[in-house]
């Protein structure tokens, strides 16, 4: 039994490193196989493409600016670049769950992996996001910006945006892993979204605060003194202290600039250690489930309550038909509000909103006050929706995703797949009617109510938008199927083919919305615009119910690719 | 004569090159417990897929309770429960709203579906598990849960695809209790399994599928009786019965090979 004796650890973890980035690279060689393999390749490197774009842009910017800030001795403004930057590192990624793909490690617990080579796994795998793209890009040119100007800064410069870039992929993880953890749970999903009501409500308090500070006559500059203890607190915190620790390097002062840089790097090593915990619980083989914390013991008034039929969710209950089409859309409202997916896919739209209120509000100027200049209700509302449409998308094109090997039941049973189709965009539909009112209320609450024509446009434009996606949607969904897991976020990420058909569909739904709204202001008639949408919507439901006729055959014929895809472990 | 519940006339499927199912013919009798048997990739799940509207043939045809499953999918599965191999089951509902969900599907109203839902979980001894998602089942709960599913309308024909594997004694003795009411009380059972003990107790009439053809078919005595005047035949003495009855083991290995020379080799690490 020689053999068994184990190699060097070392050995052993650069072995198992090998071999997990090898099988990675076999499983993607091996999806080239198949045509629709070939596809989603394609389609990654497109995107790729465009968001390597969007960082180059980034990168050209920031180093423009990095280099104007350190040729002109102001290396402490590079925290205005640092600050929007790790803004967008922290919230894209969550903005963006419902079409991310996060790779799943949990079933490397089985190997005899060690449990820093399986933090190392973990993290490694969860900096391949396009934040991390872009983030890095951005860096990168602000790095070479400085070095430019300063070429003694180009080493503090790198170490800092090293750092700054470690503190950012470990934050964001461990954001990710703690809010999976929590929202995993049904009472904190319920007590989350309680919080989240609450917040919406008190942002009936937000608008007239924003607007005593603008009606001060200062504008953002008025805002910023008000809040003079923000200034001295931003140099401690991440994205200000490398802007800081270059500073003071700058100046000469280099135990400052090494001092600022050790506190990054003690930021990151809080974010590692608060993810530390979430994944040691990983590494032990914990599920994040719902009867996990499910008490074992049944109380016989429980149980009655459970032998009830299930509950009728709520005023959805109401509104759904009985028969397979109502049982189809029950089942998949219960199943989105068991995801923590879901709770992102409500919360999100509205929580832009509020940032996008303050938004217009900063870029507001002593003078141009923003209801004066731009109706902000009237654009907070239908871009709301629109982001609605858009974060739900995923779900809609890949509709069979949440279902599984379960997708074999729908096979057997005698209920055509128009009905099955119908069931689910009517549940998808019904989320959307959720949306629309949640955000109405929260423009509502912010800014006042819209005008009756963006009202009309913006309910209808979602009719044309919803009927659209529904139609392509569904034939996506027998077309390019693919497992999902709801359970956890970031692996909601359909195809990466529907989700350019997504987006292709999306861009030409805004586009025409656009251009019926635009049309309609420029011609005086706003009303107009709504005719045009009606007309739209009532194109688009002829085209729905063209597509619902169509799919049972594209199913049946599709049937072994729909069930292969959708039951792979 | 009686519709036969299940028949299939030169039922043949092919993926590429490879021929899964090779021009199958078989009848299996109203009342029928029947055993579907053979060895691994002999081609049993791919026939019970395609009985059961999971997989498309590739030539022949296919009957259940005299309705061609082509030409009336509908109206064939709403007499027709499954249990196919993957389970088809939605792991984010519990198990009652699984059942209730099942339910509906198959035309059920909700209070019938509700009671009949409370029944089955009572009955697999699922009652006190009903708050549980079904991604937290054991297997062989969800084994159960599946078999619930596949009767909750009162199937006249129940296709069972592996019902025993992963199940626990216990639930087997349910499993099978409830299994022979159903046939007690007229249905069709079509069962593939590898338990063979099991499907000697359980089954009347069984078929044998090797290499994708089917190689042997009827009663398990008939098929005894064939089996042993072949042994008998091959040793010289035709007629002479065997000392004892043939296992259907014994018979199943007679048929399709196998047995102590088919064993594996020592492995050299494990040596």
């Amino acid at each position: 039994m020689a053999e068994l004796t184990p190699p060097p650890r070392a050995s052993l973890t650069g072995q198992q490193l090998r071999a997990i980035a090898g099988v990675r690279w076999r499983l993607m060689a091996n999806s080239l196989r198949t045509t629709r393999g070939a596809l989603e390749l394609v389609s990654h490197l497109w995107m790729g493409f465009w968001f390597a774009v969007l960082g180059l842009g980034g990168a050209v910017g920031a180093g423009a600016a990095g280099w104007y800030f350190a040729a002109h001795g102001q290396l402490e403004w590079i925290a205005v670049l640092l600050w929007p930057l790790f803004l967008f590192w922290q919230v894209f990624p969550l903005a963006a769950s419902a079409f991310t793909e996060q790779a799943d490690t949990s079933n490397l617990a089985r190997f005899p992996l060690r449990y820093p080579t399986y933090v190392l796994v973990r993290i490694a795998f969860g900096a391949f996001d396009v934040a991390t793209l872009v983030g890095g890009f951005c860096l990168l040119g602000l790095v070479i910006g400085v070095a430019i100007a300063r070429p003694g800064l180009l080493a503090g410069a790198a170490l800092a945006a090293l750092l700054f870039a470690a503190f950012n992929i470990l934050l964001a993880q461990m954001i990710f892993a703690w809010l999976e953890r929590w929202l995993a749970r049904r009472r904190t999903r319920e007590i989350l979204t309680l919080v989240f009501i609450l917040l919406v409500f008190s942002i009936n308090f937000i608008g007239p605060l924003s607007r005593r500070w603008h009606l001060g006559g200062a504008g953002v500059e008025t805002s910023a003194s008000q809040l003079p203890w923000l200034v001295p607190l931003e140099r401690w915190l991440p994205p200000g202290l490398p802007a800081h620790a270059l500073a003071a390097a700058a100046r000469g002062h280099y135990g400052v600039g090494a001092a600022g840089l050790l506190l990054l790097a003690a930021w990151g090593m809080a974010a590692l250690a608060l993810l530390h915990l979430r994944l040691r619980a990983e590494y032990r083989g914990e599920t994040l489930t719902e009867s996990a914390a499910a008490p074992r013991t049944v109380r016989p008034a429980a149980a009655a309550a459970a032998r009830a039929p299930p509950a009728e969710l709520g005023l959805a209950g109401v509104v759904i038909p009985v028969g397979p089409v109502g049982a189809v859309a029950r089942k998949e409202l219960r199943y989105l509000a068991r995801s923590p997916m879901m709770f992102f896919t409500l919360a999100m739209p509205v929580v832009l909103l509020v940032l996008f209120h303050f938004q217009f509000f900063a870029a507001g100027r002593p003078g141009m006050h923003p209801r004066g200049q731009l109706n902000l209700a009237g654009i907070g509302f239908p871009v709301g929706v629109a982001y609605a449409l858009l974060v739900l998308s995923n779900l809609i094109f890949n509709s069979f995703g949440t279902d599984a090997a379960g997708v074999q039941f729908y096979f057997v049973s005698p209920v055509s797949f128009r009905q099955i189709l119908m069931g689910k965009n009517l549940a998808y539909g019904l989320i959307l009617v959720a949306e629309a009112v949640a955000i109405y209320v929260a423009a509502t609450l912010t800014d006042g109510p819209p005008a009756a024509w963006i009202v009309a446009a913006t309910v209808l434009g979602l009719a044309f938008g919803a009927l659209c996606d529904f139609a392509c949607g569904n034939l996506l969904s027998l077309y390019m199927p693919k497992k999902i897991d709801l359970s956890r976020l970031g692996r909601q990420g359909g195809r990466g083919t529907s989700g350019l058909a997504a987006l292709l569909v999306q861009g030409l739904v805004i586009g025409l919305a656009a251009i019926a709204v635009v049309g309609g202001r420029v011609y005086g008639h706003p009303w107009l615009a709504v005719l045009i949408l009606a007309l739209l919507a009532v194109a688009a439901g002829l085209g729905y119910v063209a597509v619902l006729g169509a799919v049972e055959p594209i199913a049946q014929g599709r049937r072994e690719t729909l069930i292969a895809e959708l039951s792979k472990a | 004569m009686d519709t036969p519940a299940v028949a299939t006339e030169a039922l043949t499927r092919r993926f590429g090159s490879f021929t899964a199912v090779d021009g199958v013919t078989l009848r299996v009798a109203p009342g029928q417990f029947f055993g579907f048997l053979g060895p691994n990739g002999a081609g049993k799940s791919t026939t019970i897929r395609m009985l059961t509207g999971l997989l498309a043939p590739t030539s022949g045809r296919m009957e259940v309770l005299g309705l061609d499953l082509v030409a009336h999918p509908a109206a064939v599965k709403r007499q027709i429960g499954v249990v196919p191999e993957g389970m088809a089951l939605f792991g984010r509902l519990t198990g009652a709203e699984y059942l209730n969900f099942v339910g509906q599907m198959y035309g059920l109203d909700r209070p019938t579906a509700a009671r009949r839902t409370n029944e089955l979980l009572e009955l697999m001894q699922l009652g006190d598990q009903m708050k549980k998602l079904v991604t937290d089942y054991s297997h062989g709960m969800q084994k159960k849960l599946a078999l619930a599913a596949a009767v909750i309308h009162g199937p006249r024909v129940l296709f069972l695809d592996e019902p025993f594997e992963g199940v626990d004694a216990v639930a087997a003795v349910t499993l099978k209790n409830m299994l022979q009411s159903m046939i007690a009380r007229g249905a069709t059972i079509f069962l593939t399994s590898h338990v063979l003990e099991i499907v000697e107790r359980l089954c009347s009439h069984v078929a044998i599928i090797h290499r994708g053809r089917l190689v042997a078919q009827g009663s398990l005595d008939e098929l005894r009786q064939g089996v042993e005047a072949g042994v008998a035949a091959a040793a010289g003495a035709e007629g002479a019965p065997t000392a004892e009855k043939l296992t259907l083991e014994q018979i199943f290995l007679r048929i399709v090979g196998g047995g102590p020379a088919a064993a594996p080799q020592e492995l050299s690490w494990l040596s």
